[in-house]
């Protein structure tokens, strides 16, 4: 069934319904609800240990609310059992660190043709994603470097293309300019902005800084693990 | 590997015929110290059915046609040989149950007719507990087989005579030879001349037919068995002459009652050696002998043994003056199977030897025989 | 939305993660791949030449005939003694129905004559002799053609044509056959000594040097077995004229001459022969009174084949469980490397859960990981194996000389079954040392919920850091003592439960070793701190105060390697003692002497009574002691029947009582003519004691006889009936001595006694008391010469375990380390530390190992030793040797971190944040 304000928006996405989560008796998300839909960026803010990380964690499915739902394109994530998040994660997700989590052994070009490895990717194609890829975060030139070869904003830009290969609906990114200088972080942002305008997907994007809010269409406030207030921008 | 083991075979197969002393007069021994046969031998009985290891070389050989109840038709063979050894001077490690100075060979043959199948054998064993011949009467033993003359004997020297023998696993025979007609003596004056040698001779005694009863033993079943049999008992110190390659023999027992004996020495040449002799065994047991020069022996056709390469006759005509009526006969001695080889695998010395038809000049069948042909696969010569 | 929400992970995953990381990760770091591969490969190398060298060791124990034979169909001994030739008429006539070759053989043993008057016992190899009719093996030429040719080559005249001088030939042939000099050796021992045909070669046989002349080589034929180097062959009655055996035979042979049903023919002629066997036709024993005995064993090759591997089991089986101890150990060791690897790579591991691979998939990437380096670890040992197999089967070889048979193995052959299960065993030990590490691999969170501080310390596995059921399974242990061995067959034990105590406290003690490594760590701390302000000692004892799981499983390793080797050396020493106490009492007399062939326990050489008469009556001979033996075929398996003067025995053999004798009427020839004395591996191998009965069968027939008492004796394994020797001679009837012991009257000149009887009998061998018991005690040592490498190489497997724990350590602390350099610590003072660290985890490992090796020593004598061959010892807790190898340990320990410290040291600082 489609809704007559399908025609007009594009479809939900995400859906976190009531979300409550605490940790030995400290509450840390307290009915958290909203949307998100297809190709929207969403920025979560708030001071830290205001629960953003932990929402962010919940909606990726590496941890579980104990309270509320989240369902991810219909699907919800508490029926899901450990390989069946997995296999969500592998297949519709893609996250940036802060830390940008590179895997120490694998080249530049072999980080991002790994997502795809995964999702049994055909060769061909996927040494032509990998090499598109690295050509749009401008990173090719370093394709078979090591991450320790690499710079700081290298390393982000390799870890989006990484994220991104296996073209997830939801990206989901923890502080990624937070570990890198001013000029590089906003390169990131910009980066960020438009690939996810370019391939229509979804972001969800933890962060203190303004500037990283900036890219997205909407901003969510949190403190003490509740919403506390929303901005909606109408030029990100 | 073969010839050699051939050579050793024939080395102690046939040391005897080279250590006679070459010389004119009779020797009463060999260089060796072996008896020579001498004429006018008296044979004492049962004594002389028994071993006389004086002597080099002993045989005591049997062949017969056997009938089963049912008209299934056999052709056998039950060899004993018994060969002294070489006399040498240092004393050896021999025993009485492990001795040295005779070997006992022994050759066992069978033939189906009706299946052409040929089983045979052949042992060899050292003199001790094995294998022995007695020298106080018959009894003699090559493993399981034995030929053992019953008691008691009677003033003939005549009493029925068991034999067992068999092929390996395949075949078992125990049969009761019952000698019809009396002990032959063939030769003149005791003694059976083969060549010119005056060594080349032997004592040669034969039991020219010889009632066979008993059971036979062939794939796991028994049967019981009717039959006829020839037996020679031979005891010399050599065989052959210097020039002789090997020798035909064979025997004929006529449905008329009378049996035919007839061997021809065969020289390098291709001749037949004068020294060839036939014999007739009268109904009574009367023998009347003729040399080379009175009896006819051709041979008709060929056959070559797969194993051996060697080319036997296939069939041998022999002619001769009947002396009952003086009529001249056409004997033709015809092989009931082809295959009837005994192939030397431990004596090292092939030769045929099987059982045959006599048919007479019309194709009659006047008799059975049993043909042995010796030296067509290598020359005998030295060897016996 | 018609993406499916989860969906199989594509297929290829694992090889891929094998390929991208694992692989890498041993690219970048070889040095631990290749010591981790090295240490399983030494595993399971030691495992494989100890199991190969075993199955040379028994493959050398053969059937002889098979190889002229080709196999017989069966075959029938004597349950005691020789069987007298004059059975063979007897069964050829009960068996004149039957198409079935009857083949007598004759077997002893001969050697080389000694090369110098000094030369140790057993170094000369051992012949087998045998004796077997080489007329009659021409009828077996349709199963062997080679057999045709055991006359053909007569003293290696050359074959040609027929010549004229055939008569000189025959002459010469026979001359070689009769002549009973005449000897066929193997064509290896001819190419190996340059024998050709007519060669002198002369052999010690009994008591003579008999100068044998080679008359030809073993005929052979292509593709059949190889025939052994040590195998001389003779003609049937030469073989027994020098052996003293005339008229008897050691077995007769059955082959069937080929027809239909050969099965069932057997069982008839089987059959048969057991009727028979039961039969007195000498009236023998119906004249004595006694019960008959049977007269034959009816057997089959493979039976006497496998006499060999049932006498030798126990000693292989002990000697199987001890190889693996350097496997064992290797287990601690994987488990370090790879859970190690697993903090290493939590990271990597953290990213790829986030990047959606399932926990399983990296449990089965581990897991598969370890399975990958115990297969190249197994390959590499299989290698490693084969080549120490040459070495170990000579010592193995040793041993099996001294206890049980000649052997002549010294050459141990590849066999594919047992590269298999080296394999197998290599593949499991890092499968079971790797599943700890896989889960913990596995239950690594995705990344998302990693900090920064990624480097959680090790914790281990949980078990170790529990002391309680620890001392639940030192409980165990003790219960597990009460439980007696294991008897699968009659003869043969196995002690199970005494292993499961070893295995109990060995776990436990490793348990315990971590405990005290802490208690230790934190007794010391306290005055040490007080003490001294050394920055490095502080550092190095914080650490151990606290410690790390890896540090337990450090101390547990060690303590595994130190207790199993403590505990053998226990063993050993406790062995070594009780064999020079018996030495010293055993050996009292003057001169000893036997055939000079006698260089093995299965010897079959023997002195002639016509020999021993004129030794004993010579002059200066106080008294001699005439010992005569046979082997013994019991229905529950082979003992020694020996024989001597009872009351000498007491009186110069001082024999250490198991059993004593109630009173002096075993030892009074008027009344022990129904009494026997046994060893006390005999008491524990037939379950027979003091006043039980046994039945022994004889040629006379069977002999009831009270056990009188149960004496002490480590000269063999499989027990001994001793009995006064009128009643063997009366048994028997020969008096063949196998030796002879002298003592002079007083003031004789031994060494010039000796030196006579040397020079009249140079095939006697004529020992003084103080050279036999060195001998005595040096054969004794060498025996055991494969246990001392075993337990090297566990040690050494432990010491590398320890500096692979540091290793792993100071990597796991290397943001500590760089801390400290950042603080001032120079690179010498940071290896201090990690030496001192090293040393104290050393010392905690030595010192619960050397506890633990104390009650595994008691349980490898008291329990598995004296279960197993049945010979109780005197306890030597050998201080001496714990001490060195404690000291032993410590110092490789101390070395091993040392050089981890320098290591540690010059680690790349952690990327600043």
């Amino acid at each position: 069934m489609t809704s007559p304000a399908s025609l007009i928006e594009p479809p939900v996405l995400l859906r976190a319904i009531g979300v409550g989560r605490s940790y030995a008796g400290r509450v840390v998300l307290r009915d958290v609800s909203f949307a998100l839909r297809a190709g929207e960026r969403l920025a979560l803010t708030g001071p830290s240990g205001s629960g953003k990380t932990t929402l962010l964690n919940c909606l990726g499915g590496v941890d579980r609310p104990d309270t509320g739902r989240i369902e991810l394109g219909g699907v919800a994530l508490d029926a899901l059992d450990g390989d069946g998040l997995a296999a969500v994660r592998r297949r519709r997700l893609g996250t940036i660190f802060q830390f940008f989590h590179l895997l120490p052994t694998l080249t530049a070009a072999e980080n991002v043709e790994l997502p795809l490895q995964l999702n049994g990717v055909p060769t061909a194609e996927r040494m032509e994603r990998v090499r598109h890829l690295l050509e749009r975060v401008q990173v090719s030139h370093r394709a078979d470097a090591r991450p320790s070869q690499l710079s700081g904003g290298e390393m982000q830009r390799v870890a989006i293309a990484r994220a991104l290969a296996h073209r997830p609906e939801l990206l989901l990114a923890d502080e990624p300019t937070g570990n890198l200088d001013s000029r590089n972080g906003a390169n990131i942002l910009q980066l960020l902005r438009e690939l996810s305008d370019e391939t229509g997907t979804a972001l969800v994007l933890v962060t203190h800084s303004p500037e990283a809010a900036a890219i997205c269409h909407r901003e969510l406030e949190l403190r003490d693990g509740q919403i506390v207030g929303e901005r909606i921008r109408n030029t990100p | 590997m073969k010839p050699r083991f051939q050579i050793w075979m024939a080395v102690i197969v046939t040391w005897a015929a080279m250590s006679v002393r070459a010389t004119a007069a009779e020797p009463v021994q060999t260089a060796e110290g072996f008896s020579v046969p001498q004429p006018g031998m008296r044979f004492r009985f049962p004594r002389d059915h028994g071993s006389h290891p004086d002597f080099a070389l002993e045989w005591w050989y049997i062949t017969g046609h056997l009938l089963e109840t049912n008209g299934v038709r056999y052709g056998f063979q039950a060899t004993f040989f018994r060969r002294a050894t070489p006399r040498t001077d240092k004393p050896g490690s021999a025993t009485e149950a492990f001795g040295d100075q005779q070997l006992h060979l022994a050759h066992m043959a069978l033939l189906e007719v009706q299946t052409g199948r040929f089983l045979h054998q052949e042992r060899i064993q050292r003199e001790g507990w094995n294998a022995s011949s007695s020298v106080e009467g018959l009894d003699v033993q090559n493993g399981n087989w034995s030929l053992r003359m019953g008691q008691p004997v009677t003033t003939k020297g005549v009493a029925p005579m068991e034999l067992r023998g068999g092929i390996r696993g395949e075949a078992a025979f125990r049969f009761r030879l019952e000698p019809v007609k009396p002990l032959v003596v063939f030769g003149t004056n005791g003694v059976s001349r083969k060549a010119a040698e005056s060594t080349a001779a032997s004592h040669y005694l034969t039991f020219s037919r010889l009632r066979v009863s008993g059971d036979l033993v062939l794939d796991g079943r028994s049967r019981a068995i009717q039959g006829e049999a020839w037996m020679d008992h031979e005891f010399s110190s050599s065989q052959l002459g210097r020039d002789q390659v090997g020798w035909d023999w064979a025997s004929l027992q006529l449905r008329d009652g009378r049996e035919v004996m007839a061997y021809r020495m065969r020289r390098s040449d291709g001749t037949t050696d004068p020294f060839s002799t036939l014999a007739w065994v009268g109904l009574e047991g009367g023998v009347t002998q003729v040399g080379a020069d009175r009896f006819g022996w051709e041979t008709e056709g060929q056959w070559r043994s797969p194993t051996t390469g060697a080319v036997y006759p296939a069939a041998v005509l022999l002619t001769t003056e009947d002396p009952a009526d003086g009529r001249r006969r056409r004997y033709r001695i015809q092989p009931l199977v082809s295959a009837q080889e005994l192939t030397g695998s431990l004596g090292g010395i092939p030769y045929w030897e099987g059982a045959c038809h006599v048919l007479d000049e019309s194709g009659q069948e006047v008799g059975q025989a049993f043909l042995e042909m010796t030296g067509y696969a290598a020359p005998l010569q030295g060897r016996l | 939305m018609n993406r499916p929400s989860s969906g199989s992970l594509a297929p290829g995953v694992l090889p891929l993660m094998w390929r991208r990381f694992s692989l890498r990760h041993a690219r970048q770091s070889p040095l631990q791949s290749v010591l981790l591969v090295v240490i399983l490969s030494l595993g399971v190398g030691v495992f494989f030449a100890v199991r190969l060298a075993n199955r040379a060791a028994v493959a050398s124990f053969q059937n002889f005939t098979d190889l002229i034979t080709a196999e017989s169909d069966g075959l029938i001994s004597a349950p005691s003694g020789m069987l007298p030739e004059t059975v063979l008429p007897e069964l050829r006539e009960a068996l004149r129905e039957e198409a079935v070759q009857i083949i007598p053989v004759i077997e002893t043993t001969a050697t080389a004559p000694r090369v110098s008057e000094n030369e140790a016992i057993g170094s000369r190899s051992t012949f087998q002799v045998l004796g077997i009719d080489l007329i009659a093996v021409q009828n077996l030429a349709d199963r062997r053609p080679s057999n045709r040719q055991w006359l053909a080559t007569p003293g290696g005249s050359p074959q040609g044509e027929l010549s004229g001088d055939l008569q000189v030939q025959a002459r010469r042939l026979w001359e070689s056959f009769r002549d009973p000099h005449s000897v066929f050796v193997s064509p290896r021992l001819a190419i190996r000594q340059r024998l050709v045909p007519g060669q002198e070669f002369p052999v010690v046989l009994n008591e003579r040097i008999v100068p044998l002349r080679i008359a030809g080589i073993i005929p052979t034929d292509p593709g059949q077995p190889e025939v052994p180097a040590e195998l001389l062959v003779m003609d049937l009655p030469a073989a027994q004229r020098w052996s003293g055996w005339t008229g008897r035979l050691s077995r007769i042979e059955f082959v069937l001459e080929d027809g239909p049903d050969r099965a069932g023919r057997w069982q008839r002629i089987r059959q048969n022969l057991e009727r028979l066997a039961l039969q007195d036709p000498s009236g023998a024993a119906t004249r004595t009174g006694t019960a008959s005995a049977p007269r034959w064993l009816v057997g089959s090759p493979a039976d006497r084949r496998q006499s060999g591997e049932v006498m030798t089991r126990a000693f292989r089986l002990n000697l199987t469980i001890l190889s693996m101890l350097a496997l064992v150990v290797g287990v601690y060791l994987v488990f370090q490397a790879l859970d190690g690897a697993v903090v290493r790579r939590r990271e990597e591991i953290a990213i790829l859960r986030s990047l959606g691979i399932p926990p399983r998939v990296i449990q089965r990437a581990w897991l598969g990981e370890a399975a990958l380096l115990g297969l190249l670890g197994g390959a590499v040992g299989l290698l490693l194996g084969w080549v120490g197999a040459q070495g170990a089967v000579r010592l193995v070889g040793k041993t099996v000389n001294a206890l049980y048979y000649a052997t002549s193995a010294d050459q141990a052959s590849l066999h594919l079954g047992e590269a298999f299960l080296a394999l197998v065993l290599a593949v499991l030990t890092s499968l079971i040392a790797g599943w700890l590490p896989a889960r913990a691999a596995a239950e690594t969170p995705p990344a998302q919920s990693l900090g920064r501080g990624h480097a959680t310390t090790f914790s281990g596995p949980r078990w170790l850091q529990r002391t309680g059921w620890a001392w639940i399974l030192v409980v165990l242990g003790f219960v597990l003592l009460a439980v007696p061995p294991w008897r699968p067959a009659t003869g043969f034990r196995v002690p199970i439960a005494a292993y499961g105590t070893a295995i109990c406290w060995t776990l436990a003690a490793g348990v315990l070793g971590g405990a005290f490594l802490q208690g230790f760590a934190r007794v010391l701390a306290r005055p040490a701190l007080r003490l001294s302000h050394q920055p490095v000692i502080r550092l190095a004892l914080s650490v151990v105060r606290e410690p790390t799981g890896r540090h337990r499983l450090a101390v547990a390793g060690l303590v595994c390697a130190v207790a199993m080797t403590g505990g053998m050396a226990i063993l050993v020493g406790s062995f070594d003692t009780t064999m020079r106490g018996w030495i010293e009492r055993t050996f009292q007399a003057d001169l000893f002497l036997s055939s000079d062939g006698a260089q093995s326990a299965s010897t079959e050489n023997r002195i002639s009574p016509e020999t021993w008469h004129g030794i004993a009556s010579h002059p200066a001979v106080a008294r001699a002691q005439v010992i005569q033996a046979s082997r013994l075929q019991l229905p529950e398996g082979e003992t020694m029947l020996v024989s001597s003067d009872l009351a000498f025995f007491r009186e110069y053999a001082r024999p250490a009582w198991r059993q004593a004798p109630r009173d002096d009427r075993v030892f009074d020839p008027g009344s022990n003519g129904a009494m026997a004395l046994v060893s006390e591996a005999f008491s524990e191998r037939f379950q027979k004691g003091r006043g039980d009965r046994i039945r022994v069968p004889t040629p006379v027939g069977m002999q009831d006889l009270e056990i009188a008492g149960v004496f002490s004796d480590y000269g063999n394994e499989r027990g001994s009936i001793l009995v006064d020797r009128p009643q063997f001679v009366r048994w028997f009837g020969h008096e063949l001595a196998s030796s002879l012991i002298l003592v002079l009257r007083p003031g004789s000149d031994i060494e010039g006694v000796r030196a006579e009887f040397r020079s009249r009998h140079p095939g006697l061998a004529v020992f003084t008391q103080s050279y036999l018991r060195s001998e005595a005690l040096r054969i004794f040592r060498q025996t055991f010469a494969i246990t001392y490498a075993l337990e090297l190489i566990g040690v050494t497997v432990a010491v590398a375990g320890l500096a692979f724990t540091l290793v792993s350590v100071l990597w796991e602390r290397r943001g500590d380390l760089t801390t400290l350099r950042a603080l001032g610590l120079t690179r010498f003072e940071l290896a201090a530390a990690a030496a001192i660290e090293g040393l104290v985890t050393a010392f905690s490992g030595v010192v619960t190992g050397v506890v633990a090796s104390l009650g595994l020593g008691w349980v490898l004598i008291h329990r598995v030793n004296q279960q197993t061959f049945g010979w109780t010892l005197e306890t030597d807790w050998s201080w001496d040797q714990l001490m060195v190898l404690g000291l032993m340990v410590m110092g490789a320990a101390a070395v091993a971190a040392w050089g981890a410290g320098r290591w540690g040291s010059r680690l790349p600082a952690e990327r600043e944040e």
